[in-house]
């Protein structure tokens, strides 16, 4: 109800909310990054991430300590952080959580599917799977050999078969389709959240719409993008972009008519949050990749999430940012052993001039 | 007791490089002080003392370990009344080694005894499954299917009809947990089109899960399907539901044979597992009687090399300058302890610790 939603928020999602801002409050801040890179060793990151929220995390794991692991070890800890929230979570705060993990279950599905074209034992892919999408008959996706059985045998009763409307088809499964496929899901994906967070109204609303629209523009502009020099026609990719965002509907037809990069940087110089991340860099600064200052963009986004309260945009921020949070850490650690300590701070701070 | 309101001074200790780890120690039990941190611009990893901070961590982890495994054998803990003292840097060493050879012994134990539950768990799913086949076949050769021609069993080739009519006939069995099969069920349904035949019953005995610790109840089921691209497809949906399958017997001989083996290893299995559970605990025993000292010790030893990095190291001196707040009435108390400390070193230091008194 979006009238008067201060007075009943805190009775169902009350405390989760506050114990997301506390986990919030635990980010790592710019001190902590300053120091993670003047570490030598993963040993020295280890000791001062002791000091940090995250603690005792890699204390207790014996043997030695590499990238891959300290990577699994944070995604761990999120999941973990997840879980606790979605296990107290009561409707609607339990859909909107669901509808985070969709978006892992897409990629987990996805990575199963590719795998077994290329022969993979699922044994092996397994553990590849992003936990945050885990569900029961993940394991048995490889055997689909078209998107049609994949979702009839398969993932019909998971709640990933909603997204399936415009994703059955008959051709076989290769890796193309795969991508398509994926596209394809996470279109209806978004588009369904998009539309959920509509219904709850109120700041949830204010919070979370922009943020899927830029998610949706971010995803066609990268689709475009990486589709230049492939067999993907324009009428192909055009069914592909989401059609909840700022693009809907004239950027979208400039897009998909668009050949090169040049002209996908006409199209977003007609929007101005666009315009940024296009631009070209000034003079002196070091080069980001198109990426890159998407993540800075979305990080900036999400840090607006935690200026209002009694809405449940918070809890997608904080998931967002804390994956920011771990991509940085594990950038870092990768430099350290690598000793290139050169590349160091192409890390994406996340509060910065704040603790 | 200390109030509030009562006067207290900034001191600065000069202890000797020698005597400053017992002295922090008797301050440490004294609790009189608190002390200020010279170096606040150095990061947690740079500071003086961090190998010996690292090391303390390690053995943190040992006990962590050993207390684990202590209270999954519910051994209680002997607790006594005096806490024991910080040891002495040469001791560290001493206690060092028996946590890194008791954690040895005790991983190389622990790993040996799952090896042997896993292998027990196995047998005995085997048993059950064996059992409960039997009486899927027997009580379906009484009934006739309309659909499918009736199996009768040539006993000398124990080919059944269906067989003779050149389909091959392929049987999967195994065990699934009880939550799991109504979608493992459907799941076939979907993805065989009909073609397999499915028959399940319960297991009486509740088996534990050992990944998970859990105990659950699980059931026993027989697929049986006709072509081998079925076949694999039915092996793929038994490994996404993390089925524990076993070779079906061909006929009633070989299934009486099995079982009468699986029957010895079984009763071979359970007396070397009860052996080495009696060790096992043994060994725990021993460990718990020291554990509590050395967990108390080790965090006292974290403790004062903790403050020891607060201090700041003066080399022409030789020694190491702290600043500490101290109330003013315990001012000789704080002077006792700091002879205690550079007293029980047996190191010939020139001059006893220094306070020197600030506003």
């Amino acid at each position: 109800m979006a009238v008067c939603e201060e007075l009943s928020f805190n009775v169902d999602h009350g405390y989760l909310e506050g114990l997301v801002r506390g986990m919030k409050a635990g980010i790592l801040s710019q001190t902590d990054y300053h120091n993670l890179a003047q570490c030598d060793t993963l040993e020295d990151m280890k000791l001062h991430l002791q000091s940090t929220d995250y603690g005792k995390l890699l204390s207790s794991s014996e043997g030695d300590l590499t990238v891959s692991l300290l990577d699994s070890k944070l995604r761990e800890n999120l999941v973990t952080e997840f879980s606790c929230l979605r296990s107290n979570a009561l409707p609607p705060l339990s859909t909107f959580l669901d509808y985070i993990s969709y978006s892992y279950m897409i990629d987990n599905v996805v990575m199963l599917i590719t795998g077994a074209l290329k022969n993979k034992d699922v044994s092996e892919l397994l553990p590849r799977c992003h936990p945050l999408g885990a569900f029961d008959q993940m394991a048995a996706v490889g055997i689909a050999r078209t998107p049609a059985e994949l979702y009839s045998a398969i993932l019909v009763d998971t709640p990933l078969g909603q997204f399936f409307q415009d994703a059955v088809s008959e051709c076989s499964l290769d890796e193309m389709e795969a991508e398509i496929l994926r596209n394809k899901l996470y279109k209806a994906y978004l588009q369904s959240f998009h539309s959920f967070c509509k219904s709850v109204g109120g700041a949830t609303k204010d919070v979370m719409c922009p943020v899927l629209e830029f998610e949706a523009d971010r995803r066609a502009f990268i689709i475009t993008v990486n589709s230049f020099g492939t067999d993907l026609s324009s009428a192909d990719r055009s069914a592909l972009y989401p059609s909840c965002g700022k693009l809907y509907p004239g950027g979208l037809k400039l897009l998909a008519q668009a050949e090169d990069h040049e002209q996908v940087k006409a199209v977003a110089d007609c929007y101005p949050d666009y315009k940024m991340v296009f631009d070209d860099p000034e003079p002196g600064s070091d080069f980001k990749t198109l990426e890159d200052r998407f993540f800075e963009q979305e990080v900036k986004l999400n840090i607006l999430a935690f200026l209002q309260q009694f809405h449940f945009g918070v809890f997608y921020s904080y998931i967002k940012l804390k994956e920011q949070e771990s991509r940085n850490v594990v950038w870092i650690a990768e430099c350290v052993t690598q000793r290139q300590k050169s590349k160091i701070h192409n890390y994406i701070p996340i509060f910065q001039g704040t603790s | 007791m200390v109030f509030r309101s009562e006067e207290m001074c900034l001191a600065q200790l000069f202890l000797q490089s020698g005597s400053e780890y017992d002295c922090i120690s008797e301050l440490g039990e004294l609790g009189l002080v608190e002390f200020r941190d010279l170096n606040p611009s150095v990061s947690s990893f740079q500071r003086h003392f961090v190998s010996e901070i690292k090391r303390c961590e390690e053995m943190e982890r040992i006990l962590g370990y050993l207390l684990r495994e202590i209270q999954k054998a519910k051994i209680a803990i002997p607790q006594e009344d005096e806490s024991p003292l910080a040891p002495p840097p040469r001791q560290v060493l001493e206690i060092m080694e028996q946590l890194q050879r008791l954690e040895m012994e005790l991983s190389e134990v622990a790993k040996n005894k799952e090896k042997l539950q896993r292998n027990l768990l196995e047998l005995t799913e085997y048993t059950h499954m064996l059992k409960i086949t039997r009486t899927f076949i027997h009580s379906r050769s009484r009934v006739s299917y309309e659909e499918f021609p009736t199996m009768e069993t040539d006993s000398v080739t124990g080919s059944t009809g269906m067989q003779r009519l050149g389909a091959k006939l392929g049987f999967v069995s195994g065990l699934i947990q009880r939550v799991k099969v109504e979608a493992f069920e459907r799941m076939l349904w979907r993805v065989c089109k009909g073609y397999t035949i499915l028959s399940y019953a319960e297991v009486d005995e509740n088996l534990a899960d050992l990944d998970t610790g859990e105990i659950s109840k699980s059931v026993v089921f027989l697929i049986s399907f006709w072509g081998d691209q079925i076949g694999q497809k039915v092996q793929k949906i038994c490994d996404c539901y993390h089925c524990h399958l076993y070779p079906h017997p061909e006929n009633d001989e070989e299934r009486a044979d099995v079982l009468d083996s699986l029957r010895t290893r079984i009763q071979d299995l359970n007396n070397v597992l009860h052996r080495t559970e009696d060790y096992l605990r043994q060994v725990l025993q021993k460990a718990s009687e020291s554990v509590y000292t050395w967990v108390v010790q080790v965090k006292k030893m974290k403790a004062i090399y903790h403050i020891l990095n607060l201090c700041s190291f003066d080399v022409t001196n030789k020694c190491l300058i702290a600043e500490v707040w101290c109330p003013v009435s315990d001012l000789t108390n704080l002077r006792g302890a700091l002879e205690e400390g550079s007293v029980s070193t047996t190191w010939n230091t020139p001059s006893a610790p220094l306070l020197s008194q600030g506003g």
